[in-house]
């Protein structure tokens, strides 16, 4: 039997492993990044060193990538020279991917989404287009995706609005568990203002299920590793690859070029870092699926000199436009440290009919705007908070910006304890000048060009976001907060993206003239070479994009096994 | 002089009357995590950057699993290589200009003298470094070498690490009651700062 390689381990690897090595495949999947787990092949629960450490998550780089080995470059646009060096939006690089760090949100895409161009019409200055396919075509991947990996949510109390626009003919495989006092607050001011919260749909679990452990509410959620692996996403499918036999899995070894022969790959080659330096090999193969997340696939991509018919490799990388949203109550503890994190949803913002957005849109020129779903509740950890309040002191105490004041922050806890987030996700248009290419002076550990991103928000995420800034303090209000504030998410962090939705660059489409991979993700002017992970996204949407990372992927990987080898 | 710095920084009852009943810096034992951290590839073994997993057992019964640090991967090692002899360097400097502006032994001078000197210009970057690893030091996991006793936890009513046990779903989705806010002068100033309604 023929020979595959896949290059990543995350969302869309672990698909087009499964896929492929259900169909008679071999396949060797490399990862970039460690292995944080045992018992992969199962059966019974996954182990992990994955733990409740604020510490090794959040600040000593655990799930990767170390910024002074694997660093990235930020500009705002082509105009501008490099602006930041170090970590600009990295996904985890260990085995499962972005699945490991994520809270497990799993909300669908609209179908308005899908067909942006042909239902909304065109948006100045962006390059807006059609998926080569409908919601239509794409729900019952997400059915089976979600019974796969094991979702949590409750369909009736799914509004009308969304129904209507992401339709399911199926109930979710478990129930939503413990609702989060924080989620619950700024639900009832969501609530308040008309708009329609509902238990936020998550892959982690409420009950047994795929053999792994009920989640115990232990509080680290988003951004760590779960200890009890209660949402294993990617390391299902990773485990049916495995236990067919089939395939080997390789971590800590970087592919670092798809080799090339006329229109064919051959295999790729790659590079690992061992006690005595570099070692460097490669494997011949007779299909290469790119699945090494948004921006690295377009990385590999650029390293291996790809045909680019259509000018647009590496073009139109979307990032979502965030909205942080902070609301903070001076009577009661809310306690986001304990359960899953942020545990409602709302989804009225992604309506470009919300009331008044069309009219804002209007006024300031533009057909119309969308938001994004917001999460409601959540917090930090304390030793973020420590860090907000050393920013916040040296503006309020600039002659002595630490000591006992410093600690009564820490005892109000007014950015931890008694703080309610409200992040909303939103609508990134696809810019053909937002771009992932070669950085031309930076270099990663191996001696390799790092990417180099350009991209900020144009004036349809600007006026989103204001229009949107205004909606979310008055939720908050209405919430009961005693403070509220909501600002670009790129305002807390100099300009530099950090939301971690990687979409775009390699986008799908029919048409080789306008888009670098087909309408199931095969690389345009190559024969045998696919992607499958969020870098074929043709829109962003306003959600979590890894639902549809995996259901894309399963799309289009199931079409390709059923193709002869 | 490492330990007089961070009691500045975060000072505990022995440093400021302000803080009587709350442990500081010194009390979380911070110099013990800094100490622990700078000198990661000197102490032989594992060099303690990933405390181990999944769980410490702090709460319920069993071995401290996070105690038993990770072995780390080749690219990691050369991460923390570069990382660690950069801040061994910011810390040999950064103490003797500190030392230097309080003509001779930081430690000798005055409270209010070492704020003022910690707040100057010509140490600011120095005191971020500082800054970060007095909160590190107080509120990462005890087994990192700070937060001795989980004094910088119990300061902040923080419970930490809660695996294997987690919470009961009463516990996430109740009201714990109401528990007004102290509107200390720093306090009311951050509200107003972040949109007080």
């Amino acid at each position: 039997m023929s020979k595959a390689i896949v290059i990543g381990s995350g969302a869309g690897g672990s698909i087009a492993a499964m896929e492929l090595s259900a169909a008679g495949w071999d396949v060797v999947v490399f990862e970039k990044g460690p292995n944080h787990f045992t018992n992969l092949a199962g059966p019974g629960p996954f182990g992990t060193v994955f733990s409740n450490d604020d510490l090794k998550l959040n600040v000593r780089y655990f799930a990767g990538p170390d910024p002074l080995t694997c660093p990235r470059t930020w500009r705002p646009n082509a105009q501008t020279a490099v602006q930041y060096t170090g970590a600009v939006d990295e996904l985890p690089q260990v085995v499962g991917g972005g699945t490991t760090h994520w809270d497990a949100k799993v909300p669908r895409l609209w179908d308005i989404d899908f067909q942006s161009l042909s239902a909304l019409g065109p948006q100045p200055g962006a390059d807006m287009a059609d998926w080569p396919f409908t919601y239509a075509e794409i729900a019952p991947y997400y059915d089976e995706i979600e019974e796969l990996i094991g979702a949590q949510g409750d369909v009736s109390a799914i509004p009308d609005l969304v129904l209507k626009h992401a339709p399911r003919t199926k109930a979710l495989p478990m129930p939503p568990g413990a609702q989060q006092r924080s989620s619950l607050a700024v639900a009832a001011g969501a609530k308040a203002m008309g708009m329609h919260p509902y238990p936020y749909p998550m892959a982690a679990n409420t009950q047994p299920y795929n053999d792994q452990q009920v989640c115990n509410n232990c509080g680290f959620c988003s951004g760590y590793g779960c200890p009890v692996v209660a949402r294993p996403a990617a390391l299902i499918p990773l485990r049916q690859a495995l236990r067919t036999g089939r395939v080997s899995l390789v971590p800590q070894t970087m592919v670092t070029k798809v080799r090339l022969t006329g229109t064919r790959a051959t295999g790729v080659s790659w590079i690992k870092m061992t006690g005595s330096g570099p070692v460097t090999g490669s494997e011949d193969a007779d299909l290469v699926v790119m699945a090494a997340s948004g921006i690295e696939t377009v990385r590999l991509a650029l390293l291996s000199q790809f045909p680019d018919q259509s000018g647009k490799l590496g073009r139109r990388l979307m990032l979502h436009a965030f909205l942080d949203g902070t609301a903070i109550f001076l009577d009661e503890r809310m306690h986001a440290y304990r359960g899953r994190s942020i545990t409602q949803c709302v989804e009225d913002a992604c309506d470009p009919d919300f009331p008044g957005a069309r009219a804002f849109a209007k006024k300031n020129g533009l057909p119309y705007i969308r938001g994004g779903i917001m999460e409601l509740g959540g917090s930090q950890d304390p030793i973020e908070e420590g860090q907000a309040y050393t920013t916040l002191l040296a503006f309020l105490r600039p002659t002595r910006p630490f000591g006992t004041e410093f600690k009564q922050l820490m005892r109000s806890s007014i950015l931890r304890d008694r703080l309610a987030g409200c992040s909303l996700i939103g609508d990134d248009l696809p810019y053909l000048d937002h771009t992932v290419t070669l950085d031309p002076t930076v270099k990663d550990v191996f001696g390799l060009p790092v990417a180099q991103i350009t991209w900020n928000e144009q004036k349809y995420e600007q006026l989103s976001l204001q229009f949107y800034a205004n909606v979310v303090k008055e939720m908050m209000r209405k919430a009961g907060a005693g403070a509220v504030l909501a600002v670009p998410g790129t305002d807390n962090a100099g300009g530099v993206p950090t939301g971690n939705h990687i979409m775009g660059g390699m986008m799908m489409g029919a048409d080789p003239a306008t888009s670098v991979t087909d309408s199931h993700g095969r690389v345009h002017g190559l024969d045998n070479v696919w992607v499958a992970d969020g870098s074929v996204f043709v829109t962003s949407g306003g959600h979590n994009p890894t639902n549809t990372i995996m259901s894309v992927a399963l799309r289009n990987m199931r079409y390709l096994a059923g193709q002869p080898a | 002089m490492v330990e007089a710095a961070t009691a500045r920084i975060a000072p505990g009852p022995a440093d400021d009357p302000a803080e009587a009943g709350h442990p500081g810096a010194r009390e979380a034992d911070v110099t013990g995590y800094i100490d622990t951290m700078l000198s990661m590839f000197s102490q032989g073994g594992t060099p303690k950057i990933f405390a181990g997993g999944p769980w410490s057992n702090r709460h319920t019964s069993g071995p401290d699993m996070m105690a038993m640090f990770l072995t780390i991967d080749p690219v990691t090692k050369i991460a923390w290589g570069k990382r660690i002899s950069g801040w061994q360097r910011q810390y040999r400097t950064g103490v003797a200009s500190l030392d230097k502006q309080a003509g001779g032994d930081f430690t000798k001078v005055s409270a209010a003298r070492q704020d003022k000197i910690l707040a100057g210009v010509s140490v600011s970057s120095f005191l971020s470094l500082l800054f970060e690893h007095t909160i590190e030091g107080l509120y990462s996991n005890p087994e990192y070498g700070g937060n001795r006793g989980l004094a910088g936890w119990t300061d902040i009513s923080y419970p930490g690490d809660s695996q294997p046990r987690g919470y009961s779903d009463d516990e996430v989705s109740r009201s714990d009651g109401p528990d007004p806010v102290d509107k200390t002068p720093i306090v009311t100033g951050a509200l107003k700062f972040l949109g007080a309604v």
